[in-house]
């Protein structure tokens, strides 16, 4: 039952980050996820130089509508007759940023409340747990809109929407994650040095609870990146006629079965994008967790 | 194209029928002052033949096809349990607190109002009122029940339950307007009922045919306020239900004789193509509004036939016209001429819908072809710059559900053209209809269906009334109103209309963009649904083949 | 132990109280309203004002929450401004249809997932490990809308082994389920593999590989129930989760659960069923989610001595 207890050494930093670099690197997966993640920064930072917006992104072509993907449109065209592959290139910028600022916020948000839960106990855990669960019984939907109602509608108040929603979870997460380990011996050591709470909550439990925290992350870039196309027609996000992937694919909802190409194709774009994170953050977790390191 | 054509000049024919009979109606005796005019429904013979043959003309050419015939061929061996797919869900069983399709589909079997509009013949027919007559230009009206009609629960009609059900109206959510237009109604004799109205109203005949105005039995709805209110004397009752899964209807021995089937169940399947696939998997008999993207899979699947009818829906944009920019009427004319409106047929109907020419239902007594405004972008600009001289222009468009989204979209690709720019604001249902309301929006994209009457129009005219999205306030347009349902000289009645729609013509506070198509995916075989143009259908006397 | 309970029992009054408040006030602030929802086309303001009256909404929300909170303690959870209904009827008779459909659900995606997660984790790296990866996750990446149909149609349509939707035939819930266990597959396994991980290289497992304990026993028995906290943590919120309402497969399916009922009344703007059906659901909630952390307890000693410690504190505080 006894769990090895863990080197507690302290590295200096730059001797760390070598270290985990050179683990990252060694992960094969973890480079091809990060290459394609790369790629998709790419895509999403100039994607108004590699797109002229006017007439790839949003120009019709009532003449062209619904075509099926050829040479000249390869994932097709859409009701509007516009380009498919060129609306999805072009709303990585909007998607992946949805993805990451959602995620980061619930991240930030979930993962510090559930630590600080896990980790102190008593009546802090009870007043957190039980907000959490005030948080996690209001739906997606009523909860973006308020954020509509009161905020107004911008992609920002999207992001900010989904984030809010997946704070329950990470908080969970994490609670569960450090109750595991808060009663191992090298925390009570901490504690027994003298080290403040903050330091061993940051230092010696989260790294040690990173891979539930992690595999959660990745995934939920997809739902949010999902439930943002959920919510679309509340008028959060994007405005028409610029191009979101979730946007496109509650687009393709009505033409689903004559023109399953609409939602195809945004729908392999997010699974490409996950998938990339989710091998970069298994190279993550591998070189981070101080267990893997001997 | 050559068969829409014609059918789209078959109904406007109708409508014209339609004014005919019900002018006749109206001032059949010609001393109208005072004079007492007893209307007898169904003695507008000639006038009405000529209606029902340019009506039906549309269902004729598909019913010649074996599609929705009248009543079951010979022989035909009849599926007892009929089963239809919905789009929306039942939420109750009060005719006064819903007044949509889905609900007027179940009044229209479960309960009767006092008069029927025969839809073929465009003419009013006697139902639970055998003759009704006014005696003083529309403001006192007297009602002859029918004798021994029977309610669900064996209770016979009296006149004392006409005047509960009119009475019971007040506050409620679906009748309340229709509360307001009384002054009293009560119970003469017990087959007699006198209605005395607010202001003369030479529609109320044909308000007494909409679903909002059934007839409830007083006894069942003081034993049981719940469940009493589903009592009628229609050839369905209510059997059991479940809102947001499904309703089960059953059969009835009714005045109106018994139906073609026992039970007839409405299952609510909110997903359009799963619906459709349950009426291709034969999981349902009827698939009520397919997807029109959907329809070939109907049109091509021999075990399906799809009935075709004119929508008498419009959809239609308004400018907020008390509000910045949209106040200016030179920028309303710049986006009426700067639209495309052909294409935007093509794309957000799939082609499956007909240009709006007036706003105005296409069915409604007083329609007058306008022409519609042409896309001129000469013109266009030409208003823009009166509105702007300095460039700069730009119009929020609010919108609500994928097709008035892409029209939206289109709209504004369009109008880019010209130099107006168009953000679209995208909420939901609950959101547009409030904030168009409230006036807070600057122009929206929204729809509304027609009934048959002249003074229907009122609603989306009247200051201060809920579906007057433009917010428009013409005090020339409220007399012109006024005059209109109170005249009974039918020329001049119809001037007035004509009138009332040149001025919209002119101030653009709306722009009517096209009448949809309406479809229903049946059972191949089925028929004996009398079709509405409002979408508000009568099953009654459905039957589905049984095979 | 029963004292944590009872304790956590008694902490969903607040819970409630808390939900209750902040729905009620959100619905309130939400742009649109039930009356001009309900509302016939031809609606003037007059008619509106009386319709308002006549729901009582016509006085501030205040007085209407207090009313509300007033009901509740009478257990009465109020009526419905649509249906006329009572709220709490309503929300029992889809409760049902949504139990079925997340048990179901649940166990579809255990089923599935556990395995491949404690496949793909004895493999890591490999070529198998990454097309268990790739599997979990096509069901994540494919919003239910679009899964569901491409089930109705296979399945339904094609080879007609399923009912197309509805809740009237037994094997009507299979595709349902399958649509939701699929979206939940791609977080269980992935957690079960990463905890799997995490125990696989433990010092003790690899005493007992030393010992010659057959791997299969090893991984089996040795070293999943070390893995199963972050497990049944997942399934946990999950369970949760469904039992919320899955909206989009509910439409799609035509499945009769309270997803649809809080979301269609959530477009009506209807306060009280809105209101009323999210307690319910907290309540719900709240217990599935306190049945798992007694689970912690049975699966990992020592967080039960912790629930043990915390008393003794509170006794000596």
């Amino acid at each position: 039952m006894a769990k090895t207890m863990e080197q507690t050494t302290e590295r200096k930093a730059r001797g760390q980050v070598a270290e985990i670099w050179h683990q990252f690197s060694r992960n094969k997966g973890a480079m091809v996820g990060s290459f394609i993640v790369l790629v998709i920064a790419f895509i999403a930072i100039f994607a108004d130089v590699l797109l002229d917006y006017d007439t790839q992104v949003v120009g019709q072509n009532v003449a062209e509508r619904l075509q099926w993907p050829s040479a000249a449109h390869w994932f097709g065209t859409d009701e509007l007759g516009r380009d498919i592959f060129f609306r999805i290139l072009y709303g990585t910028r909007f998607s992946c940023s949805v993805g990451l600022v959602a995620v980061s916020i619930g991240l930030v948000i979930g993962v510090t409340l559930g630590a600080i839960a896990g980790f102190f106990g008593g009546a802090l855990e009870e007043v957190i747990m039980r907000s959490t669960d005030i948080l996690s019984a209001v739906p997606n939907m009523l909860m973006a809109i308020v954020i509509v109602s009161v905020l107004g509608q911008s992609i920002w108040n999207l992001m900010l929407a989904v984030g809010i929603t997946s704070v329950p979870q990470f908080v969970r997460i994490t609670r569960a994650a450090v109750l595991t380990v808060r009663n191992q011996e090298y925390v009570e050591a901490s504690k027994a040095i003298g080290l403040t709470n903050g330091k061993i909550i940051f230092k010696h439990i989260l790294p040690n609870c990173l891979s539930p925290i992690i595999v959660q992350a990745t995934l939920r870039v997809a739902s949010a990146i999902i439930s943002a196309s959920s919510l679309s027609f509340l008028g959060l996000g994007v405005p028409a006629p610029a191009p979101e992937w979730g946007s496109l694919l509650s687009g393709g909802r009505k033409y689903i079965r004559d023109y399953s190409y609409m939602t195809l194709f945004p729908g392999l774009a997010i699974m490409i994008t996950v998938l990339a994170l989710n091998m970069m953050g298994d190279g993550l977790r591998d070189s981070l967790d101080p267990k893997l390191k001997k | 194209m050559k068969k829409r054509t014609y059918r789209m000049a078959a109904f406007l024919l109708a409508a014209a029928m339609t004014a005919g009979t019900l002018a006749g109606c109206s001032s059949g005796d010609k001393s109208s002052e005072g004079g007492q005019t007893t209307q007898a429904a169904g003695s507008q013979a000639a006038e009405g033949q000529a209606g029902s043959q340019a009506a039906a003309s549309g269902g004729e050419s598909q019913a010649a096809a074996g599609i929705n015939a009248k009543t079951p061929p010979e022989g035909m061996a009849l599926k007892d349990d009929i089963v239809i797919g919905m789009k929306s869900k039942h939420t109750t069983i009060d005719q006064m607190e819903a007044s949509n399709t889905q609900h007027n589909y179940m009044w229209r079997m479960v309960l009767d109002t006092l008069v029927h509009f025969n839809n073929e013949t465009s003419e009013l027919e006697p139902q639970l009122a055998t003759e009704w007559s006014t005696d003083d230009g529309g403001k006192t009206y007297i009602f002859k029940l029918r004798e021994g009609v029977k309610f669900h629960n064996g209770e016979t009609l009296k006149a004392s339950d006409v005047a509960f059900t009119f009475n019971r109206m007040e506050g409620t959510t679906s009748c309340n307007g229709l509360f307001l237009k009384f002054e009293s109604v009560e119970a003469v004799d017990d087959l007699t009922v006198k209605m005395v109205l607010t202001d003369p109203n030479l529609d109320w005949p044909y308000m007494m045919t909409l679903p909002t105005s059934c007839i409830l039995n007083e006894k069942a709805v003081t034993d049981d306020p719940q469940e009493g209110p589903g009592v009628g004397t229609g050839p369905w009752q209510i059997d059991t239900y479940e809102f947001g899964n499904y309703t089960t209807l059953k059969a009835f021995e009714s005045w109106r004789g018994l139906p073609n089937a026992k039970t007839f169940t409405f299952r609510y399947i909110p997903e359009d193509s799963a619906r459709l696939i349950a009426l291709q998997n034969g999981e349902v008999d009827i698939c009520a509004e397919p997807a029109t993207i959907e329809l070939g899979r109907i049109e091509e699947d021999p075990k399906l036939d799809l009935i075709v009818y004119d929508g008498g829906s419009l959809t239609y944009m308004a400018f907020n016209t008390q509000k910045a920019p949209a106040d200016n009427e030179e920028l309303r004319k710049a986006v009426a001429y700067g639209i495309d409106l052909d294409s935007i047929i093509a794309v957000a109907a799939e082609g499956r819908g007909k240009k709006a020419t007036s706003f105005w239902g296409w069915s409604e007594y007083g329609f007058h072809d306008m022409g519609g405004y042409t896309r001129d972008l000469d013109k266009a600009k030409e208003h823009l710059a009166k509105a702007y001289p300095n460039g700069g222009a730009t119009l929020d468009i609010s919108v609500s559900g994928a097709e008035r989204k892409t029209i939206a979209e289109m709209m504004q690709s369009q109008l880019k053209e010209i130099g107006l720019t168009i953000n679209i604001v995208e909420l939901d249902s609950a959101g547009i209809s409030t904030t168009t309301t409230n006036g807070e929006h600057q122009s929206c994209i929204y729809g509304m269906g027609f009934n048959i009457f002249g003074d229907d129009a009122r609603r989306i005219l009247q200051p201060g009334s809920a579906v007057n999205k433009a917010h428009y306030d013409s005090p020339l347009v409220m007399e012109l109103l006024d005059k209109a349902v109170a005249e009974t000289d039918e020329t001049a009645r119809k001037d007035y209309y004509k009138q009332i729609q040149e001025d919209v013509y002119e101030h653009a506070p709306y722009i009517p963009l096209y009448y949809a198509d309406g479809f229903i995916g049946v059972k191949k075989g089925t028929g004996g649904i009398d079709i509405y143009p409002t979408s508000h259908h009568d099953y009654s006397n459905i039957f589905v083949p049984a095979n | 132990m029963h004292r944590y309970i009872i304790k956590r029992l008694l902490l969903m009054i607040p819970v409630i109280i808390g939900v209750s408040f902040l729905v009620f006030f959100i619905m309130d602030l939400a742009p649109g309203d039930a009356v001009d929802l309900m509302a016939p086309e031809g609606a003037t303001a007059e008619d509106l004002m009386a319709i308002r009256h006549d729901l009582g909404l016509d006085q501030p929300v205040v007085i209407r929450y207090i009313r509300y909170m007033g009901g509740m303690l009478h257990g009465d959870m109020g009526i419905s401004y649509v249906s006329k209904t009572d709220v709490f009827d309503t929300y029992m008779q889809k409760l049902p249809a949504t139990i079925k459909l997340s048990f179901a659900s649940i166990l579809v995606s255990v089923l599935l997932s556990v395995p491949l997660g404690i496949y793909s984790a004895t493999r890591q790296g490999t070529i198998q490990d990454n097309i268990s990866m790739v599997l979990a996750m096509i069901g994540l990446s494919m919003p239910n809308f679009w899964l569901g149909l491409l089930l109705i149609i296979a399945f339904s349509l094609h080879i007609h082994l399923f009912p197309s939707g509805g809740d009237q035939t037994l094997s009507a819930i299979v595709l349902p389920a399958l649509t939701i266990g699929t979206g939940l597959m791609a977080t269980l396994t992935r957690t079960t593999r990463s905890s799997m991980l995490d125990v696989l290289k433990q010092e003790y497992l690899r005493t007992a590989r030393a010992k010659g304990i057959p791997e299969k026993t090893v991984v089996m028995s040795h070293a999943l129930r070390n893995a199963l906290i972050p497990i049944i943590t997942i399934i946990g919120t999950q369970l949760a989760g469904v039992l919320g309402g899955s909206v989009l497969t509910e439409t799609v399916f035509a499945w009769p659960g309270v997803g649809r009922l809080i979301v269609d009344s959530l477009n009506m703007r209807d306060t009280p069923l809105v209101t009323g059906s999210i307690i319910m659901t907290t309540i719900l909630l709240s217990i599935v989610l306190l049945l798992v952390d007694l689970l912690y307890a049975v699966v990992d000693p020592r967080i039960k001595a912790q629930y043990i410690i915390k008393r003794g504190r509170k006794k000596r505080g």
